[in-house]
């Protein structure tokens, strides 16, 4: 094997250009290393080589994206590198943008790229999925301990294309997951990592903290009289026969009925089919999970404007917040369109 | 407590004309147990028995999978192995039990769907031997002898959940009485009674069944848990099965019997007790409680109790799917806020890359060290297999139907529900969600 061949891409800053007032520079390239790509190329040794250097002012990148990053494209095609060096940026907020977008175009051309950044460059949470970002100190000041530690991943990059766990490796977590059979299970690994924190350490999580996100209630309605009123479910309550094959657990749809003239859900018409609850009481009162019955008689008797004559229906089992934050999206944007006021949830 | 557990390797399996264990070699005369099994079924919802063995690296899916039991028999000491079981309630742990190890036995059959419930069928588990769903299942490593059951139409699921329970039972019953006079492999002993050095730190287990009527639940000496409140176990009793599975409604999510038994935080921490660390007990305790009052009544309760037992850490985990979170997060929650250290192992979500929303159903800002069992939501593409074992077709989503399909084809299940044990809740599993 020959050596790998690099394509790096810099800012008109590290290419020597200027700074700040040197934000429109434009596109330019030397075949061979520049700026911090001498750094590189020392670490890298006979390995590899930087056969390509391309800078571009920030400004003119991040003002112009769709004409430079095609252009950088086209000039990364022409050497066909093994892999794509961007940065490092640090927390440089325009620079990091571009590195990103290196990233970006790498991914479409399918070649492998690396870049380094502050962990908290806003760029990272953009761009990560594209590439691998390695984390970096805050400013230039870190030049010196990032070259050594990126030089070493960057052959492995440009050998094998892809690199190991996050963990392992020491990029900062793309945010892909993959199953992986590991040496302990998981009961030696849950009490590995009891004894550490048992002897006052703080050992890595398996899976990453999560956040939920709060939502913040509605106001309350002003005046119910005139308010219509939607039933939403997610207790899985459908029509017998379940007419939109809908599943039972890890919803990736909803259903929509018509309760148009029905005082109620006549038992033996409708099903609950979610999975997580014995719906044997559901079935013999459908009202129970879609109380039609209620609604009907608050709205003969005014307290409420009407009932919307569709319901919505899914399973709330099993189903990833992602997926439910699409699925409630769709039912809240169809609400919206018939002028629903409100919304009664039912839960199981 | 002190146990002896003696482990006798079971080598082969075969059938022949004695029902015998000679040189590691475990000879079943086949229709004679058929026949036994049969006979004893006390209402005859059994209408036939067919047993089969299927060995690993065999290319064959098994299907049907109900429970699965190790074959264990109570050599000294009070009580049976799987205690309330055909026997008494009586208190098991101590003396000597012996086990067959590398043996499992899996109840198989169609259960009807007649039943009314979206929750409480039995849906199809699935155990490949060889391919790339087999580590999802710890039984694609045993040999495994099948129970192949058919059932009679009219009984109730009470009817039919007893009658599978008890074949197996006297199933791992029967074997078990070969191997009582037998000087085992390997011994291995759990004492309880001893003095432990009192510097060493204490550690519980939370371990949180499911349990949500016939068809998911689990049984305590003999006994399903709707109204269980958090019981403290000796580690050396649930090595002796006091814990029965009846839990036949996720495939991923179940703890077989067999697991139970050897629960392998259980196992683990019983291995290190007076060495690394004291293992103060096992916490029991069921998921699913009804409303968030219950489930924090629960948690506080079982967190309780491992302050009672003056831990000082405590591993947490689950039986069944997203619900069942809620309540051992609340435990976490709990007991971190009492200074005791709490570790949960977990699968979890993701959508098939893992970037897809948060990877877990519930969450406590407590639970800052989690340990992952894997991703349920892995598309897994299964390939044609020789020979189907436990049947010959997969009834899958009965909520559009269900329609029984040939279960030898290839087929991709987007989710990874099917497969026994691959929701890796008791941590058995190597399996583990890897971050890129």
């Amino acid at each position: 094997m020959g050596k790998i061949r690099i394509v790096h891409y810099i800012n008109q800053f590290f290419a020597g250009i200027g700074g700040e007032e040197k934000g429109d520079a434009p596109l330019e390239y030397v075949d061979g290393p520049k700026g911090p790509g001498t750094g590189f190329t020392q670490v890298l040794g006979a390995e590899a080589e930087i056969i390509r250097t391309i800078w571009c002012g920030d400004n003119r990148i991040n003002q112009d994206q769709e004409g430079v990053t095609e252009e950088i494209g086209k000039l990364i095609r022409e050497v066909s590198p093994d892999v794509v060096l961007s940065g490092p940026a640090f927390n440089a907020g325009r620079y990091g943008l571009a590195c990103g977008m290196v990233l970006q175009i790498c991914d479409q051309l399918g070649i492998p790229a690396l870049t380094g950044m502050y962990p908290e460059n806003p760029a990272v949470e953009i761009y990560k999925r594209y590439g691998y970002i390695w984390p970096t100190a805050e400013t230039a000041a870190g030049m010196r301990k990032a070259v050594p530690a990126m030089a070493p991943v960057l052959l492995t990059l440009g050998k094998e294309k892809k690199l190991g766990p996050a963990a392992e490796v020491g990029y900062i977590p793309r945010g892909y997951r993959n199953n992986e059979f590991v040496e302990k299970n998981a009961a030696q690994r849950a009490i590995d990592m009891l004894f550490k924190r048992l002897h006052g350490e703080s050992p890595a999580t398996e899976v990453p903290l999560r956040s939920f996100e709060r939502v913040e209630p509605a106001a309350p309605l002003a005046d119910l009289k005139s308010a219509t009123i939607a039933i939403v479910t997610g207790g899985g309550m459908v029509p017998k026969g379940n007419p939109d094959g809908l599943k039972q657990a890890f919803s990736d749809s909803f259903g929509t009925y018509s309760i148009e003239g029905l005082d109620e859900l006549p038992a033996g018409d409708y099903k609950g089919i979610h999975g997580g609850f014995d719906s044997t009481w559901v079935d013999e009162d459908p009202d129970r999970v879609v109380p039609l019955d209620a609604l009907r008689m608050l709205e003969r008797e005014g307290k409420i404007g009407k009932l919307l004559n569709t319901y919505y229906s899914l399973c709330g089992i099993g189903t990833n917040i992602a997926a439910s934050k699409k699925l409630g999206a769709e039912i809240a944007q169809e609400l919206k369109n018939q002028q629903v006021a409100a919304a009664i949830f039912t839960s199981t | 407590m002190k146990l002896k557990r003696g482990y006798i390797t079971v080598q082969d399996v075969r059938f022949g004309n004695e029902t015998a264990f000679h040189g590691g070699v475990l000879t079943v005369h086949k229709q004679e147990m058929e026949e036994y099994l049969l006979r004893e079924d006390e209402n005859g919802n059994i209408t036939s028995i067919e047993l089969d063995i299927v060995k690993p690296g065999e290319n064959v899916r098994i299907v049907h999978i109900l429970d699965t039991l190790q074959v264990g028999v109570k050599v000294e000491g009070p009580g049976t192995f799987m205690p309330g079981h055909l026997s008494d309630p009586v208190i098991a742990g101590s003396g000597t039990t012996h086990y067959m190890k590398n043996l499992a036995i899996m109840e198989c059959a169609e259960l009807p769907w007649a039943g009314k419930s979206a929750l409480l069928y039995a849906r199809d588990a699935i155990v490949d031997m060889v391919g790339p769903a087999a580590g999802y299942s710890p039984f694609s490593e045993t040999i495994n002898l099948i129970l192949k059951l058919t059932l009679k139409d009219g009984s109730s699921d009470l009817e039919y959940d007893n009658s599978v329970r008890s074949a197996g039972i006297r199933c791992s019953r029967a074997l078990g009485e070969l191997i009582r006079d037998i000087v085992p492999d390997e011994v291995e002993e759990f004492d309880f009674t001893r003095e432990v050095d009192p510097s060493l730190p204490k550690i519980a287990y939370v371990t949180q069944c499911q349990n949500q009527g016939t068809y998911s639940n689990t049984f305590l000496y003999g006994r399903e848990v709707s109204n269980i409140v958090p019981t403290i176990l000796s580690p050396t009793e649930v090595m002796d099965g006091c814990i029965v599975s009846g839990n036949y409604v996720w495939p991923c999510f179940k703890i077989p019997s067999f697991i139970q038994a050897n629960l392998p935080v259980v196992m683990e921490l019983a291995r290190g007790h007076g060495k690394t660390h004291n293992f103060v007990g096992v916490i029991f305790d069921r998921g699913h409680n009804d409303s968030h009052f219950q489930k924090l009544r629960v948690a506080n309760i079982a967190a309780n109790q491992a302050r009672i037992l003056g831990a000082d850490g405590v591993i947490i985990s689950w039986e069944g799917g997203g619900n069942a979170a809620t309540d051992a997060m609340l435990t976490l929650q709990v007991c971190e806020s009492w200074g005791i250290k709490a570790i949960p192992f977990t699968f979890e979500f993701g959508g098939p890359d893992g970037t897809e929303g948060v990877l877990l159903v519930d969450d406590v800002p407590e639970a800052q060290y989690v340990v992952s069992g894997g991703s349920i939501e892995k598309p897994t593409t299964i390939p044609k297999v020789d020979r189907v074992a436990g049947g010959s077709e997969l009834r899958l989503r009965k909520e559009i139907g269900g329609d029984p399909e040939p279960a030898d084809i290839e087929r991709t299940l987007d989710v990874i529900t099917a497969f026994y044990c691959g929701a890796n809740q008791s941590g058995i599993g190597r399996l583990a969600g890897v971050g890129y």
